[in-house]
Parts: C-alpha cells; structure tokens; sequence
C-alpha cells in the first residue's frame, strides 16, 4: 500500500476512534448540544479530508480557550455540572486536534485526547452503549497506533505491506480486550468513595407509562413499546405463560375534567425491612424495577400489598432504598438509583375491609365540574333502576366494553375529552375507559378511583417480564362491606402490549444483553469477585440456595463453562504442539541407542571434549588404547549402520553391546588406563 | 539441568533497556489518573477501562519482545570510511521466527550515530537496512554490538535489545584537504634509468625481432617463427611511473591528524595523476605502487597512525 | 587375494609412514583425497616432507610421476607441452609436457605467474588439454599435488580464490615431534625413496575411487554438511562462506574417508573428518589476513562451527 492510501486509513481509523469516543460521551446525554454540533462537524470535515486548522497556530489556541472560558463560566453558574464542563472541554480538544495537520504527534494528541473521553464517559453513563463505544475506540485507537508505528519516526513514500501489520495489531487487540476483561474481573473492588457522582438519567429516558398524573389526550405510541421495565418472581409461581394480572402503581381520586390527579399526603421516608406475614395465600414477589422504568412508583400485584427489603442500584453500587408512603395514592422510594429491587406482598383471601372514611370517600365522589349533563344520563340508562352497587359497577364496566371501541388514534379531543369520548368518537384506549367508568360509577353514588399501573406479565425463564407497552389504566370502585374492588371497561385487546413480533425479539435481545452488562459489569462488586474466584477454587455443588436470582446461577454457568473450555483449547493446544513436535522430530530408534551409550560413558567418567561425537570419541580411546576402546568402536560402528546406514538394531544386540560396553567400562576393568581430557 | 537454568536466567534477565516514549508518558500518567478515579468512586466502567489500558501495557511489553526476540543482524561493512562525511552501514537483519515491525537498527556503544529504519520483516528473508553514519574521527573502529529498537505495537514504549557483533572499521583521514601538488616528476627521479623505459621481457608486446645467439629461447614466439623460418623473439617494454614517497613526521595531537589528512590527499591526487606512491610513517614503510588497492593501503597506514597496530599485523 | 579398500588403504598408510614419519593423520587424508579423485594443495614450510609425501604417493601406486618447480619465469607451455616444427614434414607435432603424467607435483606453485598457475589448474579441472584447438586426454588416475609455502610470501602471486577451489584438501604437515626427528637422525640412511616399493597399481587406485563413488551419503548428512555451510556463510568473521561447489566437494571426500571405516554410508563423523582440510582455504576472512595465519584462523572457525552445528543423532 503507498503512503498515501496508508495516511488516509490511518486517519480514518483515528477519526473513527476519536468520534467512538464522543459517542460514549454524547450518548450519556449529558452533553450540550452546541458541542455535539461542533463536534459532529469536526468530524465530518476531518472525515472528507480538510484539516482548516493545519496553518493555524495560534488562533486555534485561542479559539480553544474562549470556549474552555466559556465552558467553564457556565460550570461556574451552575448551568452546567463540573464534569460535564471538563468532558466538553476534552471533546473540543479533540476535535481541535482532528482538524490539525496530520502528523505522528498530533494522531497520538487526538487518541490521548479521545481516551479522557472515554473515561468522561464512563463517569457520566452507564449503558449498554459504552460497551460499544468502549470496544469501537480500543479498536480503532489500537490499529490507528499499530500503523502509526510501523510508518516510522519518517513517513517515506514506498510501499509497504499493511496486512501482516493490520493482522498482528489485530490479534494484539483481541490479546488486550481479554487481558482488560481479566484484569477488569480480578481487580480488586476497593472503593474509597471520596467523591461519587450522581448518578444520571438514562440516555433514552423512562418509557414507562408511570405518571404522576393522567391527563386524557396525550400520544398512545407507549402501547407498542416492548422495553422490559420490571421483572418479578412470583412465590408460588402461578406457571402460566401470560400473567393476566393487575400491577397495581398509583391511584388517583381528583378528576377536573381533563386529567386525574393523586391527593395523597407523603409520609416520612423509611427504611421497610419486615418479612412476610404469616397468612396463607399470600403471594410474595421478587420486583426488579429496571432503569427503562424512570419512574420511582413500587408496584405490585393488586391490592392489598406491602413492600419491604428494598434496595437501589446506581454505579456506585446498591444501597438500602428508603421508602416513602403517599396514603391512598402510591409507595415511591425516597432514595436515588438507576434501578430497585424490592418484595411485595400480596394478600390473598377474605381480609376485612377497613372503612372509608369521609374524606376519602366525598373525594372518590367527587365529580367535575361543567361535567356533560349527558353523562349523568348515560349512567342512569345503563344502571337502571338497580341499587346494588356492585351489580351497577358491573353494568356499567359491560356497556363501555361492548359499545365503544379501542383506538390509539386520538384526534380533536378538545376541552371535554370525556364526552368527545362518550358520545361523539365513541373510541378510547384504557385512559379514556377508565375515566368514564369512574366518572359514571361517581354519578351513581358510588365512590370510585383511577389506578395506574400495568396489565400482565409474559413469562421469560423463571421470571415475569412487565413491558412499558404493558401501562394501563383501570378503575377501582369501593363497596361497603367488601372494600375496593377492580373494574375494567377497556376491551380485554387493548390492555396489555401489542409489539411486533420481530422487534419484540429484538429488543428482548438488548435487555438481556443489557441486564447482563448491568450484572456482570456496572454492578460487579468485590462479592462477585470472591464469588469468582471461590466459584474457581472450589465448583458448587447443587443448587445454590443463597441465589434469590435463579438467573445468576444460570449467569454463572456459562462462565464456567467458559473458562472451562478455555482451559480445555489450552490444554488441547500444548496436547497438540507437544505432539506434533514429537512427529515431526520423532527420534530414530537409533539415536536413543546412542543416548543409552553416552549416559554409560559418561557415568564412567570418560571426558569428551567440547562437540567431540561418538566417532571422534572412539577414535580417541582406541589411539590411547583404551581398554574399553575395541567395545565402544564395535558399539559405534553398530550405532552408525542402524542411523544411517539401512541397518537396525535388533533388541537383543542393542542390549547385548550395552551390556558389553558397561561391563568394558566397570571400574576395575578400566582402572588401568584412565584418559583424562586432553 | 544447567541448560535449562541458564535458559532460564536469560530469559528472566534479558538484555534489554525500556524506554517510555512521550506518548507512552502522557498514557501511564492517564492510566495512574483513571486507575485513581475507580478506586475512587467505585465506578466499574472506569475499572473496565482501566482493565484495557492495563492490558495494553502487558501487551506492548510481549509484542515488543516478540519483535525483537528472534532478530539476528549482520552488519555489512564498507571497504573503508572517511571521518566526517557520512557513509552508509548496511545491516541485514533476518528473522529466525515470526516476524518483526518498525524495527532500528543503529549502531550501540560507538561513536558511529546515525540508524536505520525496517518497517516489517517477514520470516526467513532477510532485509537489508541502510544506516548512513558518521565517523567523528580518523583511526581504527572498534564496533561491539548493534542496537535493535522496537516502537511496535502501539508507540508507548521503545523497546531496546542490543546484539553483540564485534567488528572493526578503519576510518581514513577526513577527506577535502586541498593541498599544493609536489614539484615536477623530472626532478624527483630515482634510480639510474634516464628514459624510465625499460625493455626486461615485461610489460607490453612491441614488436618482434630476430633471436640473437645467446638470447633466452623461451621468448621465441613458435609459430611465427615457424612461418619465417627462422627464430623470431617477442620483445616488451614497460614504462617507469613517477615514484613518490611521503612521509609523516609527526607524532601526535592536532598535526598528526592534519599530516595525516594532507598526506591522504596527496596520495589521491598523486595516484590519479598515474604516479606510484609510497609512504613512510613511524617507521613503516610501503613501497611506491598505483592502483586502487595500493591507495587502500596507504589510506589504512594513515588511519592507523598514532593507533596500535592492527592484530595479526602484517605490512600491507 | 582381493582385499577390501579399507585393508588397502590402512596397507598404504604404514607403508607410507615409513617415510613420511610421525604424520599418520596427514597420509591418511592424503590417500583420502587421492581416493577421491581430488587434487591436493600441501601448504607448509619447506623441509618438512611435500616432496616426499607426494612422490611417495606416486609411486605406492606405481603411478607415473613429474614435478614441476614453479619460479617466475615458468610459461604454461613448459607445463603443458609444446607444439615442435616438424621441417621434414612441415608439420607441428605435439611435445607433452610433465603435465602429462598420473601424479604432477607442482612445487611452489605460488611462485609461478598467474598465467601459468592457471594454465595447470583449468587443466586439473578438465582432465585435459586444449593447445592450438586440438584436445589430449590427460592420463587416468590423475591428480595434481601442489605445494605452497604460506610464510615467504614476497615475490609471489597467491592463488586465486577460484583457483583454489579446485584443490579437494589442502593439508598442512607442520613440524615433527622431537620424539620422531630423533628416529629420523638415527634411522635414515640415504634417501628413503630409493628403497620405496609400490605396494599397489593404478587399478587398485581406480578399485579405491570406484568403491568411494558407491558409498551412500543419508540424507541427514546431506543436511547435516548444508548446515555446516550454511554456518560458514552466517559466521560473522567469515567474509564469503562456502560455495555449493565446495559442499559437493566436502562430501565427496567425506565419501572416501568412509572407506577407512569399510562402511558404505557417510557418517557425520567423516563430515567433520574432513571438515577443515576440504573447506578451510575456499573461506574468505573479514579479517583479511594472510598465510599461515589465515590458515589457522580458518581452521580454528571451522572447528567452532562444527562444535556449533549439532550433527544428526
């Protein structure tokens, strides 16, 4: 390849690393969009070949530092986080080095550069995707050396083999991604905690369909969304592969015509570390909030619930999460984290309900005002002349499910979106159901509220996944004597998810990936660590009873298995080379012969001289007239027809000149004449 | 077994010297830097990154020795050298095993500067590098070792193992030392002859010429006698050149060294003029001759000059 | 009686050695490299026994023998024979000259100009001469004994590298031992080659040759001499290593040197039997010395390398 092909590549490959590493900053969301744009556009100009600033010296510099100065006004106002400020800082210098002119010194700026990107990034995010920012600008970065190198301190214009290069970097690069893997595994997790950061949204953002309030006429889209948001173990597990149960989030009371709103009151945060209460039926859930769920609401499987032993997962790893009680809306918890594991309980059976009392009760009856005269209409021609609340609860919830449709295609809602709803669209998803269920269960008198929450639960494993697209909205009716009870008018098609089916896969696919890179990576601590290695020393035996993951056993069998297999190619390969070694070389049988003979020659102590061979030996001592000399002759002839001459040793004479020469060269045969080494 | 604890020690204690190049500077203070912010906050991404520039520096350490691990040199030396003006080594370096990248080759304990730069070198075929070099001063050159130095594979570290290759190098006086022509070859005659021609049955043919009784018959030429019928003899002549012998007088510092540069290019002008030119020096002498290796030789006395003798010391 | 050519040749060396003492090593590849068929160079000293050695050689075999002194003036035709006018006939007519003979003993052959060194060796090499356009086969056995004297090099021309290389062994006889040269004052009467009787004839020299073509070289021998050239060629002291002419040469010897063992393979003993005597004057120093030194040097080079070079097991 010429030089200048040679240049361009490696200049790609070094652009290419250097926008790897931005992407791992960028993505984290934290960066300022202005330099997003600028760096994009660095890179697009580098990318077609123009380097503006190759003449520019100092109004580079200067440029540079009015933007580190304006980074850093803005960090000192506090529009801007410290670090954030710095890692901008850092990509501006990159890009700066990218325009530059293209010399040796400047490639290794941009890389150097590059790699306090990466380290930017890996304090700002925690993502799948900085696996493979990570991955892409190691690479990059070490190819983008590895030519470097070898276009030496002069670049000269002669052609010069880039495949053996590209392919022993290449190896180097995968030698390097294993040994940081390892030392990654084996580095001891001491963590001093001087000065831990925050950690920070996610770069997609919470999808989850948990608000803090419903407002009727906002998008449906969440309805396709298959990101997995929570995963729950249910003891006993009920073993069935769609879980048609409520997920009970939040509960809402205050409805003004638009939207629904909590009136709850918060309690004092605190830590809820009780056990299971001893009542049969209960159904006890392992909940893992994940951080596609952004959303700090517990949730559980229908009422009534309790929460205890919760616990928040960030980088800096887990810490007990305190929880805070909002009577008669929600649990959120009170402690910061990426993501939550908990355990809810749900009680089953007949548990005598408690009171309303009237607060409550005049607020779950509570009813808009300027609501349409038609609605109160629609409720009494429905109910009839029924008075039990709980046959009209059930009427009603019947008419909406059969007479009007389920629709994510919202349009000209206006001000009443309630009877746009009712009368004129006809067509609604679980928002709108919801809200006239309970509007129309209020105008009968009966007190009713709004829950959001999810619909559902697809087995994966031994686990229950709950997917964004399984938001929905449902109503609870209160009647005396039986407490809450659950109604949903929306048809049973539009309650749960409707991905496709291809991304669905898909994305299961990210979630594993990515729960395993939460696992194994973000949230690898010191116990893994001794696990590891004790997992090394010593294999389990059976099931481990300590796991109240069921997938970290299935996690870690892989691995061992890995390493087993590992084990298994080395052990194959030093079988195989210490083999072929043998063939290849394999010995004549004359020649163990000969080392037969120069071990009795030299347990005998007859000296050889440096590079003497048997031959010139032989020659030696019959000359000093050895005693031993007609033997060993006799012996070396032998040795020289059956190596080279076509002539082999048969077993018995080999033994039989073996014997003749030892008992030639026994101490009191050749004590007479010794010869020494001359 | 010894060979095998000799094997062993070489192997722990190899000859070689690391060198952190700037970039590889910049690169451990970024590593101690991130190493520091992990153990910090605890944050695995930056333990994960530091895991990859750990294993870097492994690597660059194993892939630098394998570079430069089963590299055999061999220097090819020049006839001579003149101090002060560059002239080129060759070194042929020819990988054993594997292969080799981005490899110099200069020359390692000696006043020689100068490298030579191998980008690959694949395995079995030997490539020959170019060093020019420069002799800062006249006389024998004692060369030792070379030195092989390895940036690959990644430019962090300069890996250096030095052969050890004894060799020697004669450096002649510095060339350019423009001097005045020694008088006219007339007056400078030696010897009786007049004419500087001599006629003694060697040299070029000149004719031929009836055989006189009492005249070697092994110059008869055969066949044209044979076609004349009578014994003709071949007869030469060759030519006297203008001898000249020069001699340095000096002993030693700065005006040895200027004798010895003024008599090297007297010795040139004087050969290209077709004269013979000897030389007499501390005792030693060399004959009056002509020709491209009798100039080498002269050259060689001049260098050795003030040295010792070179071993085996035979008189040109 | 037939006898096997390693009777014979043990034969000839004690016959030899009565008049060419204390130097059993050295007639031993003497006769080695006259089984051969190679020529041989004896570089040493003068009064040490060339002479001796060489006309001793000629006449065990009842060869035909001339010795040549080289001096200066010495023309190729007084080596190779002159074309003589015939008047009667009006015609040329070939005189042979001491070339033609089974053994030619070309006495210091340094001393000779090259023109006529090089006139005896394109001889050697060919088996022939070539004057005038007309060929004459050179007699059967041939080989030519040269002898140079290393230490007295004024006034000389040394061979060629090219010419040596046409010499099979060149053999050094070196000084004798006090022990022998004593034996020698009180033993010899006269000169000894006057009694000397052939023990063979020039058929038993052909019988020795046929037999040493038949000796079978393995091919990790063959290996075994390519990476002992190989050596010399990557020894950093040896400017120029060995030719694969000097290789086939190396085993060609190695061949007849079998016969003293009466094996029919080549051993990688009798590859470093004749290691030095085959290579050591076809190797060209960095250090350029000459002579004797040189000699040694090379000797000694050779010998390193053979210690180097492991031999086949």
């Amino acid at each position: 390849m010429n030089l200048a092909s040679r240049r361009k590549l490696r200049l790609r490959l070094r652009d290419l690393a250097a926008a790897s590493a931005y992407a791992a900053v960028a993505l984290s969301g934290a960066m300022p969009v202005w330099v997003s744009v600028l760096f994009a556009l660095s890179f697009i100009v580098a990318l077609l070949g123009f380097r503006p600033l190759a003449g520019l010296r100092t109004g580079a510099v200067l440029v540079l530092l009015a933007l580190a100065v304006i980074l850093f006004g803005l960090a000192f106002r506090g529009a801007l986080n410290l670090v954030v400020a710095a890692v901008a800082f850092a990509s501006l210098v990159t890009a700066h080095r990218m325009l530059a002119a293209p010399e040796p010194a400047t490639d290794r700026q941009v890389l150097l550069a590059s790699l306090l990107l990466i380290a930017g990034a890996a304090a700002l995010s925690g993502e799948i995707w900085y696996a493979a920012c990570l991955l892409a600008f190691g690479v990059f970065a070490c190819l983008t050396l590895g030519l470097g190198v070898v276009e030496g301190p002069v670049e000269r214009d002669e052609d010069l083999p880039l495949r053996p290069v590209l392919r022993q970097v290449s190896v180097g690069v995968a030698l390097a991604l294993a040994g940081g893997v390892a030392f990654f595994i084996l580095f001891p997790r001491i963590s001093w905690n001087v000065a831990a950061r925050r950690a920070t949204p996610p770069l997609l953002g919470g999808t989850t369909g948990m608000t803090d309030r419903v407002r009727l006429g906002g998008g449906g889209s969440i309805k396709t969304s298959a990101r997995v948001v929570a995963r729950a173990t249910l003891d006993p597990d009920p073993g069935v592969d769609h879980l048609e149960r409520y997920w009970v989030g939040r509960h809402f009371d205050t409805f003004d015509g638009q939207e629904w709103r909590g009136s709850g009151v918060p309690g004092a945060p605190k830590v809820y570390a009780g056990l299971s209460p001893l009542i049969p039926g209960t159904q006890v859930q392992r909940i893992e909030l994940l951080p596609a769920y952004e959303s700090r609401t517990l949730i559980g499987l229908a009422q009534p619930l309790a929460f205890s032993q919760a616990q928040a997962l960030s980088t800096a790893g887990s810490t007990t999460a305190l929880m805070v009680i909002v009577k008669g809306e929600e649990v959120h918890f009170a402690t910061p984290g990426n993501a939550y594991r908990y355990v809810a309980f749900t009680f089953g059976g007949d548990i005598p309900a408690g009171r309303l009392d009237e607060d409550e009760r005049a607020r779950a009856l509570a009813l808009p005002e300027h609501l349409d005269p038609r609605v109160a209409q629609l409720a009494e021609r429905v109910a009839g002349t029924d008075g039990d609340p709980r046959s009209v609860a059930r009427k009603l919830e019947g008419w909406l499910k059969n007479n009007l449709g389920y629709t994510l295609e919202l349009a000209g809602e206006g001000d009443a979106p309630l009877s746009h709803f009712l009368f004129d669209r006809r067509a609604g998803h679980c928002e709108h159901f919801a809200t006239a269920l309970a509007v129309l269960l209020r105008t009968r008198g009966i007190p009713s509220r709004v829950v959001g929450g999810f619909f559902g639960g697809e087995r994966v494993g031994e686990r229950y996944v709950v997917r964004a697209g399984d938001a929905h909205a449902w109503v609870e009716a209160w009647i005396d004597g039986r407490g809450w009870i659950t109604l949903d008018a929306t048809p049973e098609a539009g309650r749960s998810n409707q991905p496709i089916a291809a991304l669905a896969r898909l994305i299961d696919l990210y979630e594993s990936l990515e729960e395993y890179w939460r696992k194994r990576v973000v949230d690898y601590s010191l116990i893994d660590q001794v696990g590891f290695v004790r997992d090394l020393v010593q294999p389990p035996r059976g099931q481990r009873t300590d796991d109240a993951h069921p997938e970290a056993t299935g996690g870690t069998v892989p691995f061992r298995q890995v390493l087993g297999a590992l084990a298994a190619v080395v052990l194959t390969w030093l079988v195989w080379r210490g083999l072929s070694r043998r063939l290849a070389q394999r010995p004549h049988p004359a020649t163990s012969f000969l080392t037969e003979v120069e071990r009795r020659l030299s347990r005998a102590h007859i000296a050889r001289q440096d590079g003497e061979g048997l031959e010139e030996l032989s020659r030696r001592l019959s000359s000093r007239r050895h005693p031993a000399a007609a033997t060993l002759q006799r012996v070396t002839r032998r040795y020289l027809e059956a190596r080279f001459g076509a002539r082999p040793l048969p077993s018995a004479e080999r033994r039989a000149l073996l014997h003749s020469l030892e008992r030639e060269l026994s101490p009191r045969n050749s004590r007479a004449q010794e010869p020494g080494p001359s | 077994m010894a060979s095998w604890r000799e094997r062993l020690r070489q192997w722990m204690k190899p000859p070689r010297t690391l060198k952190v190049t700037r970039a590889g500077r910049t690169y451990l203070v970024l590593t101690v830097g991130i190493g520091l912010g992990a153990l910090n906050t605890g944050n695995n991404l930056l333990y994960l990154v530091l895991g990859f520039l750990l294993a870097v520096i492994v690597l660059s350490g194993v892939l630098s020795e394998r570079a430069i691990r089963d590299v055999r040199v061999r220097r090819l030396l020049p006839d001579g050298a003149f101090a002060g003006e560059p002239f080129p080594l060759r070194y042929e370096v020819t990988r054993t095993r594997g292969q080799a990248f981005a490899l110099e080759v200069s020359e390692a304990d000696s006043a020689l500067k100068g490298s030579g730069w191998i980008p690959y070198v694949a395995q079995g075929r030997p490539e020959v590098v170019r060093a020019d070099v420069v002799a800062p001063r006249r006389g024998p050159l004692k060369l030792t070792g070379v030195r092989i130095t390895t940036l690959f594979p990644f430019g962090l570290f300069e890996k250096t193992r030095t052969a050890l290759l004894a060799d020697g190098l004669v450096i002649f006086p510095r060339r350019g030392f423009s001097c005045e022509p020694p008088g006219s070859a007339d007056a400078l005659h030696q010897g009786d002859s007049s004419t500087g021609r001599h006629r003694d049955g060697a040299g070029d043919l000149l004719g031929l010429r009836e055989l006189e009784p009492g005249e070697d018959a092994r110059r008869v030429h055969w066949k044209k006698s044979a076609a004349a019928a009578q014994l003709l003899k071949v007869e030469r002549e060759r030519e006297d050149r203008p001898q000249y012998t020069l001699s340095v007088t000096e002993r030693e510092g700065d005006a040895l060294e200027r004798a010895c540069e003024e008599t090297a290019a007297l010795t040139r002008r004087l050969l290209e003029d077709g004269a013979e030119v000897g030389l007499l020096a501390h005792g030693r002498k060399i004959r009056p001759g002509s020709g491209p290796g009798h100039e080498k030789r002269v050259l060689t006395a001049l260098a050795f000059l003030g040295f010792d003798e070179p071993r085996g010391g035979h008189a040109p | 009686m037939r006898s096997t050519p390693r009777d014979l040749l043990e034969k000839l060396q004690a016959h030899l050695g009565t008049i060419v003492l204390g130097k059993p090593e050295q007639i031993r590849l003497a006769l080695t490299c006259l089984a051969a068929r190679g020529h041989l160079l004896l570089e040493d000293v003068p009064g040490v026994g060339k002479t001796t050695l060489a006309e001793g050689l000629a006449r065990c075999f009842s060869l035909s023998f001339a010795r040549v002194q080289f001096t200066a003036d010495l023309l190729p035709s007084d080596i190779l024979g002159t074309q003589i006018f015939v008047q009667s006939q009006a015609r040329f007519d070939f005189r042979p000259g001491p070339i033609f003979h089974q053994v030619v003993l070309a006495d210091e052959l340094n001393r000779a100009p090259p023109r006529t060194q090089s006139a005896l060796l394109e001889a050697m090499g060919q088996g022939q001469v070539s004057l005038d356009g007309v060929t004459h086969a050179l007699p059967q056995p041939f080989s030519v004994i040269a002898t140079q004297n290393p230490l007295d090099l004024a006034g000389t021309y040394p061979l060629p590298d090219s010419q040596l290389d046409r010499f099979l062994l060149r053999l050094s006889l070196g000084h004798l031992d006090p022990a022998v040269e004593a034996k020698l004052l009180v033993d010899r009467r006269g000169e000894p080659l006057h009694a000397f009787s052939a023990m063979a004839d020039a058929a038993a020299l052909s019988g020795l040759q046929v037999a040493a073509d038949r000796v079978q070289v393995p091919p990790d021998v063959a290996a075994y001499a390519v990476r002992l050239a190989a050596a010399t060629r990557e020894h950093t002291d040896i400017e120029r290593g060995v030719s694969t002419r000097a290789v086939l040469s190396l085993m060609s010897a190695a061949r007849a040197h079998a016969l003293w063992d009466a094996r029919d393979f080549v051993s990688p003993g009798d590859v470093r039997g004749v290691l030095v005597p085959a290579l050591s004057h076809r190797l060209l120093l960095r250090t350029s010395t000459q002579g004797a030194f040189a000699r040694e040097e090379a000797a000694h080079l050779l010998g390193e390398i053979a210690r180097r070079v492991g031999a086949p097991r």
